[in-house]
């Protein structure tokens, strides 16, 4: 399937210069922004120029100051205005950087919070990718993380970069005041240190940051499994080779990071050497420009002084530079998943409301494949569900059977045959699936806010009253009732506060609020234990009485309960029929129920 | 400022003193740059010719070049000794992890233990390398730039002088209050941040619910707001390097006014003025740049103390030299009297976490409601309490009780994981304090509810607890434990790679490679199980235990499920309720003699269908 292969965009040693334009060229994430709210962004760059321009005006204005108070002018009048300019710049130089590291990071937060809601919206449109929950978890983390990524890419590559390239052109038309040539040489050396060198720095981390990137990963994939399996390495007193683990990838990693920072040096080492020169070169100049007249030589230091701060404004420019294959992976990232996409938009089948109540479900003759070469998972598979109707579906896992509820849903659409609901095709009713469906999975999802606000989800504009009556139905009222703040108790993280049993019940509180008329369940008990798991499944049945229920599960315990199993094989049905039917006329079946039930004695009578 | 664990390690000094020496060449680098510099300005500005210059251009380049040379020196040597430390850490903590055990490990968390042995001391690197360099700039370059400057012009000796406490001491005053305000705001800030991933990885739940469109404006809204709480705590923070850059330029404008106005009285000359003016701002620069970086480091000092504490932590006794040659049809273990109670942090943290009496009553109810989703949510002091057991020859043992009975901790005691706080063990007449003895480990296996596999072929996985296996022996396991139909679907066979980034393999197949792992090591007669079939779908369970019958043969097998079918395979029972042993004996004579076990039978699957009874 076409998910971040993280490694296409960076598999190749290193990416020209080209493929960063083509990367920006499609851009959706990065380039919108920096359109937007010009002004404030003008007024960064400003805040920005100024910081520098008062830097170096302050060596400016004091070497003057002194140059032309060593000719003794009759009193300290004629040094007046130097005076208040030093002073000024004095102050100004701090308040500037000041103000210019509030106002960015003011822009840069605002950016994220549009880029956060640009996320999340290109994230919902995409219900597919939303369902492979395996990886979604690290997936949507590492996206955020891109998003952080951006952060920085704005505050330490591309404002000092626009600042630098501003001064660049300031200081070569204030150099032009005094002379032309000098002005030339000046561009061009400082050409050197923005242009060239930049280049050649990013050009060298491209590489470095491809590999240094899969050793990290490497790094903790052996780690993360080392721990995960750390009972095994000590039983099998693998000490060393475990300890081992920890000095593998690392020197791949330290080796690689330990080239990019000696580059590091030597690039810094070689842009201060061009400043040298640059100093020297002026003071060489300035013997032949500026030594006609006292009044001209009082202005020499001023000049060759003024170069010194600029260091700091111009060598980071080289750094943002080497930063940038990071940012651009993260920006390819965002812009993968805005073209997968808007690629799996599908035209929108026209909507239509049902015409009343649920009356009947149906699979016509429904085949499914993820794809050309995956297995079939539905091979014609129809099924006929009566509103009302309790159906379980079983069968060995990777049989289809989520799939089935995805189809329903509308999630997924087959090959071929149709998925109806009182004969209207499901593609119909996308507008009402929310109205239609309750869905509770293998772990329900827990906002880490309050009880209420989790409960609330099912309905927005339900009273107290109202989340009152649905934890009832879930019988968590009691315990909610003993927490500290009661409805306001935050359920923590993930809903750690509460056991799994009592976090799927607070979901399905959600579902009972909600109070839809089919009921979706993909497997809902696992990894509970069999009591917790028995008055789970008790209390679903008893909260869905009336309501459709079609409930994937792994289990036969309770089966008892539905009106309906169908087990899945081959993407065909296999067995179907009521339970108690099932048990008395298929051996196999009962053997598993009863296996499944823990009966001693027939299981006893079976094994021995 | 230093972390004193920084003073333990190898040849530090010998580091420091590297760098020292370093720091200070190039603090008289400094000088002869500005010198040479200085010369040079003050020839043009005599308006003096080329030949005038050429001079002090030379040891102005000279110098700068030297200068920088000793930075990149500074740099290098503090970014090899910061690696080595890390490349001596790295191993000390991953043998500490493994000397400490899997129970301490899940104590602290896998998670934040990867992140300090990865991340954290990435951070301890760049704590090394950023502050041994520029503690020792701060130590020299401003000491020797004053000097020079004092002999030139002592006023601006003063002035200099004068600046350095008090620039020191707004940085701490004003880094203090940024810090109180941050911690203060720490909390909301987290949750603000933490919102937006919590969304996110809540949208497939909001989408389900149709409430996907309205969490939108929820998002911006909880975005703007953290953005104004980042504000208000940079808006102080920021002022910290605001106070030492305007007492830094503070000083040289004063500085530059000072010389301007004696020049214009004649009291001092160009040369020492401007030689002066050229010095002041290297007189700030190491310390500008320490504040630049202090917070920075700031991770990495935390993460060092973290490491040094970690390493620090008391190791569980170990038994290396107890002589024992494995279990036979013979051998015989009793345990008496065996009690077990987590460490203490990890039942103060519960506590604390659910906030006291309420919170108590809460945990109560969940626990007889649900069972406890873990062991370490029960309130209860001791997890295990009065164990007495004994087990004899090739013996199957199934341990059973509800959620939060004490299950997998004595499966943990028994695999030499927990060390119990009292209790008799003895081993074939042999006595022991705990079961973490070598000669005990290597005749055990234990196989938990999802084993892991690691990256890596399958034959390699196989051959785990026995590196040098033949090829047939792990052939032979493969098809012992029930491999082989998957196998021969697969092209590559055993030497398909699995984990991380490959094939992914079901729980039924994990499984089986741990098996197949227990078969390749003939030695291994113990089998440790914690609830092997938990996870399962009902058809793959009934699969794996045809497999895994004739496989328990001829070994002692110990078995802590809520599986009741198993029971019938077992020769003894024992059932645990909150940490204590209620019931032991045969099932067939515990079955229907209407004692705990059967309450739990009860509770556990007394469902009925139609024609149950027939």
């Amino acid at each position: 399937m076409d998910m971040p292969n993280e490694p296409e965009a960076t598999g190749t040693k290193t990416a020209s210069g080209r493929d960063y334009l083509k990367l920006w060229h499609r851009d959706s994430w990065f380039w919108p922004y920096l359109r937007q709210n010009k002004l404030r962004l003008v007024l960064i760059f400003f805040l920005g120029v100024m910081t520098f321009v008062c830097a170096s005006g302050l060596m400016f204005t004091s070497g003057y100051l002194i140059s032309r108070s060593a000719r003794h002018p009759y009193n300290i009048l004629m040094v007046y205005v130097p005076i208040v300019l030093t002073r000024a710049f004095g102050l100004g130089r701090p308040a500037f950087k000041y103000a210019e590291r509030l106002a960015s990071h003011n822009w840069v937060l605002h950016v994220v919070s549009k880029l956060r809601v640009q996320l999340y919206k290109t994230l919902a449109k995409d219900a597919a990718f939303l369902n492979e929950h395996e990886r979604t978890g690290s997936v949507l983390s590492l996206l955020a993380d891109d998003l952080d990524h951006l952060e920085n890419f704005y505050l330490r590559t591309i404002f000092p970069t626009i600042v630098a390239y501003a001064m660049w052109v300031l200081v070569t038309l204030l150099m032009g005041v005094f002379s032309w040539t000098s002005s030339l040489l000046l561009f061009l050396a400082l050409a050197v240190v923005l242009v060239l060198i930049p280049l050649i720095s990013l050009n060298f981390s491209t590489g470095h940051y491809v590999l240094e990137k899969e050793g990290q990963r490497a790094q903790y994939t052996a780690i993360t499994e080392s721990y995960l399996g750390l009972s095994d390495w000590v039983i099998a007193h693998r000490a060393d080779d475990f300890t081992r683990l920890a000095a593998l990838d690392f020197t791949r990693v330290r080796d690689s990071k330990s080239r990019q920072k000696d580059f590091d040096r030597w690039r810094n080492f070689a842009i201060q050497m061009v400043f040298a020169l640059i100093a020297s070169g002026l003071m060489v100049g300035a013997v032949f420009t500026m030594t006609a007249t006292k009044d001209i030589a009082n202005w020499a230091a001023a000049v060759v002084l003024a170069v010194f701060p600029l260091v700091d404004c111009f060598i980071a420019v080289a750094q943002a530079a080497a930063e940038v294959p990071l940012y651009s992976d993260s920006i390819a990232h965002l812009n993968d998943l805005t073209d997968r996409v808007e690629s799996r938009q599908e035209p929108e089948a026209k909507q239509v409301k049902l015409d009343g109540p649920v009356r009947s479900i149906d699979f016509d003759h429904v085949t499914f494949s993820y794809g050309p070469g995956q297995p079939v998972l539905l091979d014609d598979f129809s099924l006929h569900v009566e509103a009302g109707r309790k159906v379980a579906l079983l069968g060995p896992s990777g049989e289809g059977k989520t799939t089935i509820l995805q189809l329903l849903l509308g999630d997924l659409k087959p090959q071929s045959g149709r998925v109806l609901i009182n004969d209207v095709p499901v593609e119909a009713l996308q507008s009402q699936r929310s109205e239609l469906f309750g869905y509770l999975n293998q772990e329900a999802f827990l906002f880490n806010s309050t009880v209420a606000e989790n409960v609330r989800l099912g309905r927005p504009d339900a009273s107290d009253d109202q989340v009152w009556d649905a934890l009832k139905a879930v019988e968590l009222d009691e315990v909610v009732r003993e927490l500290p703040e009661g409805l306001d108790t935050s359920v923590e993280e993930a809903g750690r506060r509460f056991s799994g049993g009592q976090r799927q019940r607070i979901a399905l509180a959600r579902i009972v609020l909600k109070n839809t008329p089919v009921i979706l369940l993909d497997e809902p008990t696992i990894g509970l234990d069999p009591i917790t798991e028995r008055s789970l499944m008790a209390m679903i049945f008893s909260a869905a009485s009336s309501r459709t229920l079609l409930w994937v599960t792994h289990h036969l315990q309770g089966l008892e309960q539905a009106d309906e199993v169908v087990f899945l094989q081959d993407g065909h049905i296999a067995i179907q029929g009521a339970p108690s039917e099932l048990y008395r006329t298929n051996p196999r079946f009962r053997e598993l129920y009863r296996l499944d039930a823990g009966d001693i004695r027939t299981s006893m009578a079976v094994s021995r | 400022m230093i972390d004193k664990s920084l003073f333990t390690f190898d040849s530090v000094r010998s580091r420091l003193g590297l760098l020292a020496a370093l720091a200070f060449a190039q603090a008289l680098c400094v000088v002869a740059q500005a010198y040479g510099l200085t010369l040079g300005l003050v020839e043009v500005w005599r308006q003096h010719s080329l030949s005038a210059i050429v001079v002090p251009l030379a040891i102005f380049l000279g110098a700068y070049l030297v200068r920088q040379l000793c930075d990149v020196g500074k740099a290098r040597v503090a970014n090899r000794y910061g690696e080595r430390i890390i490349a001596q850490l790295r191993p000390e903590l991953q043998r500490k992890v493994f000397t400490l055990g899997p129970s301490a490990l899940a104590d602290r968390g896998t998670g934040s233990t990867v992140t300090m042995l990865i991340d954290g001391l990435d951070q301890v690197k760049d704590y090394i390398e950023i502050l041994l360099p520029r503690m020792m700039d701060m130590t020299f370059i401003p000491l020797i730039v004053l000097v020079f400057v004092w002999t030139q012009d002592w006023v601006s000796g003063v002035v200099l002088l004068a600046m350095f406490p008090l620039l020191i001491f707004f940085m701490v005053i004003l880094g203090m209050a940024a810090r109180d305000r941050s911690n203060k705001q720490y909390a909301q800030f987290r949750i603000l941040n933490s919102k937006f991933v919590d969304s996110i990885l809540g949208l497939p739940t909001l989408k389900m619910l149709g409430v996907a469109d309205d969490y939108e404006d929820e998002i911006y809204s909880v975005s703007e707001r953290f953005r104004k709480r980042t504000i208000s705590v940079i808006t102080v923070a920021m002022t910290s390097t605001f106070a030492l850059d305007f007492f830094a330029t503070l000083g040289i404008a004063i500085m530059a006014v000072f010389l301007g106005v004696r020049l214009v009285d004649g009291t001092i000359d160009l040369m020492p003025s401007m030689f002066a003016l050229i010095l002041a701002p290297e007189y700030f620069l190491p310390i500008r740049q320490f504040g630049e970086n202090y917070h920075a480091t700031l991770n990495g000092k935390n993460a060092l103390h973290d490491a040094m504490t970690f390493l620090d932590t008391p190791e569980p006794p170990q038994d290396d030299t107890l002589e024992w040659d494995g279990w036979n049809e013979d051998s015989e273990l009793t345990i008496s009297a065996l009690d077990f109670a987590y460490p203490k942090t990890k039942a103060d943290g519960d506590t604390s976490v659910g906030g006291g009496v309420a919170m108590k009553a809460v945990e109560q109810q969940r626990d007889d409601e649900d069972g406890a989703a873990d062991a370490s949510s029960t309130p209860t002091t001791n997890a295990l309490t009065d164990i007495s057991l004994r087990f004899h020859g090739y013996e199957k043992v199934a341990i059973i009780g509800r959620s939060g009975a004490g299950k997998s901790t004595l499966a943990n005691v028994l695999a030499g994981f927990d060390i119990p706080q009292s209790g008799r063990i003895e081993l074939d007449g042999r006595r022991l304090e705990h079961f973490n003895v070598t000669a005990w480990q290597r005749h055990i296996a234990y196989i938990p509810q999802t084993p892991y596999t690691f990256s890596g072929t399958i034959a390699d996985n196989i051959r785990f607890y026995e590196p040098d296996a033949s090829r047939e022996a792990v052939g032979r396991a493969a098809h012992e434990a029930g491999l082989d139909s998957w196998l021969s679907q697969l092209p590559e066979g055993l030497d398909t790679l699995i984990g991380e980034g490959n094939r992914g393999i079901s729980g039924g197949q994990a499984q089986r490679i741990a098996l197949a792992r227990v078969l390749v090591d003939q030695s291994r007669e113990v089998l440790l199980f914690d609830e092997p079939t938990a996870h399962l779908d009902i058809e793959t369970e009934y699969e794996l235990k045809q497999t895994l019958l004739p496989l328990m043969e001829r070994h002692l097998v110990v078995f802590a499920t809520h599986r009741l079918h198993w029971l019938a395979d077992v020769d003894q029972v024992v059932v645990l309720d909150q940490g204590k042993v209620v019931q032991a004996g045969r099932p067939t004579e515990l079955i229907g003699a209407g004692g705990p076990l059967d309450a739990l039978i009860n509770q556990m699957g007394g469902n009925q269908i139609d024609g149950y009874a027939q």
